[in-house]
């Protein structure tokens, strides 16, 4: 819905005017209601009506633990207050990470800090080495040999428990 | 005309911060102290690195290493804040700026990989030493959210005047922005575009390798310097003269003002730099012209001056540093 008054942004505020004794409901934009010399923290907030949040804020908010940082102080300050944070608001934070990253909601590349590397197996070694080859079969258009490669992988990897 | 008359400069900054300390807008200035030292321990036993803290750097020398790009200017308000700073000025290390580390590599040119080469060289050095904040599904964490997952932001400078002064510049911008990069103005954030030079980085952080965020960059820019390139062969194949007037006029202004303010100083070093490029000007070179627009900025004229300036005597003394810089 768009702004009684202006017709051009969207409206968030309700008000209630009464003009020669009769009583009409306007909505405007927040810039209207400014410029109306209505206190905008006075006004009920329209979306608040509709999503129903301000019940939603009734109920505890979830902080980190660790340095009190929630979702809150996140949209006031544009930063959380440490690592930890991550973990404590995860549900909270997803969404929130996957917009900002076009979609996007998971870490790739290789480089990761020498602490969170594990040690390659023999076995993840050798599922690379296969993979590879499969990639060399596809190029070269052998396609029965990377059929076969295909199901070693898949074989490799079920006994391994990640298929 | 070479690439480098367009793409200037290119950076590598990677965002890290540690487990186990808060951010810094949570730090006591006990803990960003410690942690200062204990990065400078980490990287810089062979000394090869200055050693600046914000506190100990005085208000104008700050600004001085705002207008050199070696350092933002939040780091340079933060008094939490420290720069370790190689010889060559190639690597700056920003302690404790919006996270606790944010290496950069800066380059001359459009040479991404080996800027990415070399910050990841000093990422592994403070890797070995430094427990890295990382995460299973997001990656490196940051004290924003929105910088997670490589932590990496690239960028590179351009002087693009041709498609600036065609009209086709917002277009070309536009494109770019459309690919998920971020343009923005000389100084970052917010700024225009004094001189007609842009700065163009990588948005997306998370999902996305480094060598891919590298190497999308690279490609992006290099079409905007050859559609740039193009555009100045054009702009000279239809009017020599008018291009040849607008240099020389630049290069009058420069040798005669008495009065210079920073905007229509780097309108005439986008100029120069051009006419350089395109041959109307003998006996200048583009490092030189780097250097002048680097001495002209506010901070290093007061520094050269010894004293903080106001407007009208910065504007006196920045044409006198011209006129000087571009004696016949």
């Amino acid at each position: 819905m768009l702004c009684q008054n202006c017709g051009v942004n969207p409206a968030t505020l309700r008000t209630v005017i009464i003009a020669g004794g009769v009583k009409q409901e306007l909505y405007l934009c927040e810039e209207c209601a400014k410029k109306r010399g209505i206190p905008f923290n006075k006004m009920p907030v329209l979306i608040k009506l509709i999503s129903g949040k301000g019940q939603r804020e009734a109920t505890p908010e979830r902080v980190c633990p660790k340095c009190g940082s929630s979702l809150k102080s996140l949209k006031e300050t544009g930063l959380l207050g440490c690592s930890e944070c991550y973990n404590a608001l995860r549900d909270e934070l997803a969404p929130f990470i996957k917009r900002a990253q076009g979609g996007r909601e998971n870490h790739v590349g290789q480089r990761i800090p020498p602490r969170f590397m594990r040690p390659k197996t023999q076995q993840t070694e050798e599922l690379e080495r296969m993979q590879q080859e499969l990639q060399q079969a596809l190029a070269a258009e052998e396609y029965e040999r990377a059929a076969q490669l295909r199901d070693a992988i898949r074989a490799l990897k079920a006994k391994g428990g990640e298929g | 005309m070479q690439p480098s008359d367009v793409a200037l400069s290119c950076r590598i900054r990677l965002a890290r911060n540690m487990e186990n300390l808060p951010f810094v807008a949570h730090m006591s200035m006990e803990q960003a102290e410690g942690f200062i030292n204990r990065v400078n321990a980490a990287i810089n036993q062979a000394q090869e690195y200055k050693l600046l803290r914000m506190l100990d750097v005085g208000d104008n020398d700050r600004m001085r290493l705002v207008e050199r790009h070696l350092c933002s200017r939040e780091l340079a308000m933060e008094p939490k804040g420290a720069l370790l700073l190689d010889q060559s000025e190639t690597i700056a290390i920003m302690i404790n700026e919006e996270d606790h580390l944010r290496i950069q590599c800066i380059l001359p040119g459009l040479d991404l990989y080996e800027a990415d080469a070399r910050s990841r060289v000093v990422d592994g050095i403070l890797a070995a030493k430094l427990p890295y904040a990382f995460d299973g599904q997001w990656g490196y964490l940051t004290a924003c959210p929105t910088n997670v997952g490589t932590g990496m932001r690239a960028s590179a400078m351009v002087h693009i005047p041709a498609l600036v002064r065609s009209g086709s510049a917002e277009a070309v911008l536009a494109a770019a922005a459309k690919l998920g990069l971020a343009v923005r103005g000389f100084y970052g954030e917010g700024s225009g575009a004094p001189g007609d030079i842009y700065q163009i980085s990588n948005q997306t952080s998370l999902g996305v390798a480094e060598e891919d965020i590298v190497a999308s960059l690279t490609e992006t820019i290099g079409q905007i310097v050859e559609q740039e390139q193009r555009y100045r062969r054009a702009a000279m194949a239809q009017n020599e003269n008018a291009m040849r007037d607008m240099v020389s006029r630049s290069l009058g202004t420069c040798r005669y003002a008495y009065r210079m303010d920073f905007l229509e100083f780097m309108k005439h070093c986008s100029n120069l730099k051009l006419g350089v490029s395109l041959g109307l000007v003998t006996g200048l070179e583009q490092q030189r012209l780097d250097a002048l627009i680097a001495g002209g900025q506010s901070a290093s004229l007061c520094a050269a001056e010894g004293r903080l300036l106001s407007e009208q005597e910065e504007n006196a003394v920045r044409a006198a540093y011209v006129r000087k810089a571009l004696e016949e």
